[in-house]
């Protein structure tokens, strides 16, 4: 029997800004294949990308990461996100019979992160209120603090070390690479 | 008299020789205590925890997809630096397309499942 949380909808505000700052931070960092293997692998050690996401780009904006979601967010991504992502896995690739609707599911699953970054940003928007102008090198030493705030578990092997110090470094240049820019 | 007595020796030795061939020498013993070496292995950490393992690529990768103020649709595996721009979950480009893939480039913008695009790197894909 399911309980109440569980049957009734999820109330998304419909102001929700899903181009937020975040979700193009989102974009620009996930370009960076370094970045992006890194996180996947985290992922595969119970971390959330999210939180990832969100540990560096508070990083950016020189602001401290909680380590902790709002209730919108643990519950569109326990009900959304990755009931997509279990659904997607269960779809084996290489059948051009469900090679569409593997496809579509993965495009599903790609809007739902995307709106699960939006409900993060509007969070982090409401508790992060001041920010400082960091050096690369403080960006980074923000970063790993906030990754570490962000891990599921406060124990750690060599191995998430070193795929935390390929985050922060690859935030690093990216920071760089954007003061270039602008 | 020298000779005798090497010839004498000779044969104990070719025995002793014999013997060896056999049944060979013991096993060496331990010259180090265990614990010293128990000490060593604990300093070394282990290659696994040094080198992250790869980690499997099954999932989709991620185009960015826009549209310039001429009209025109790019595709490119990292988005504008301003703009507005949306993101595609795609099929990895070593799979081959299913029966549903669209080739026609004019109107794989509207399917974007199939659309073409020029990669300018490596793959990216979302964990998806």
């Amino acid at each position: 029997m399911k309980s109440d949380s569980e049957s009734s909808e999820l109330k998304i505000p419909p102001d929700l800004c899903l181009d937020s700052p975040l979700w193009h931070f989102a974009g620009r960092y996930w370009s960076r294949s370094g970045a992006q293997t890194a996180a996947l692998a985290l992922q595969t050690r119970g971390w959330s990308v999210t939180d990832i996401l969100c540990g560096l780009w508070l990083a950016l904006q020189g602001c401290h990461f909680s380590g902790t979601d709002s209730v919108a967010v643990t519950a569109w991504r326990s009900r959304v996100t990755e009931p997509l992502r279990q659904a997607r896995k269960a779809i084996s690739k290489n059948n051009p019979v469900t090679d569409r609707a593997r496809n579509c599911i993965a495009q599903g699953e790609l809007e739902a992160e995307k709106v699960e970054l939006a409900l993060a940003y509007r969070a982090l928007n409401r508790d992060n209120r001041s920010s400082d102008s960091l050096s690369e090198h403080a960006v980074k030493t923000l970063a790993l603090e906030n990754l570490q705030a962000a891990a599921p578990e406060k124990a750690m092997d060599n191995e998430t070390g070193s795929l935390l110090d390929t985050l922060t470094t690859e935030l690093q240049i990216f920071a760089e690479e954007e003061q270039r820019t602008w | 008299m020298v000779m005798k007595w090497l010839i004498r020796l000779a044969f104990p030795a070719l025995g002793v020789l014999v013997m060896l061939i056999f049944f060979g020498l013991g096993d060496p013993t331990e010259t180090t205590p265990a614990a010293q070496d128990s000490a060593d292995a604990e300093e070394i950490p282990a290659f696994e925890g040094l080198v992250p393992s790869p980690i499997p690529t099954e999932g989709p990768e991620i185009v960015f997809k826009w549209q310039d103020s001429d009209g025109g649709w790019h595709y490119a595996d990292s988005p504008p630096e301003t703009g507005h721009w949306n993101a595609l979950a795609i099929e990895r480009a070593d799979q081959p397309n299913g029966p549903s893939g669209n080739s026609d480039p004019v109107s794989d913008w509207q399917s974007p499942y199939s659309a073409p695009f020029s990669m300018n790197s490596g793959p990216v894909n979302n964990g998806s």
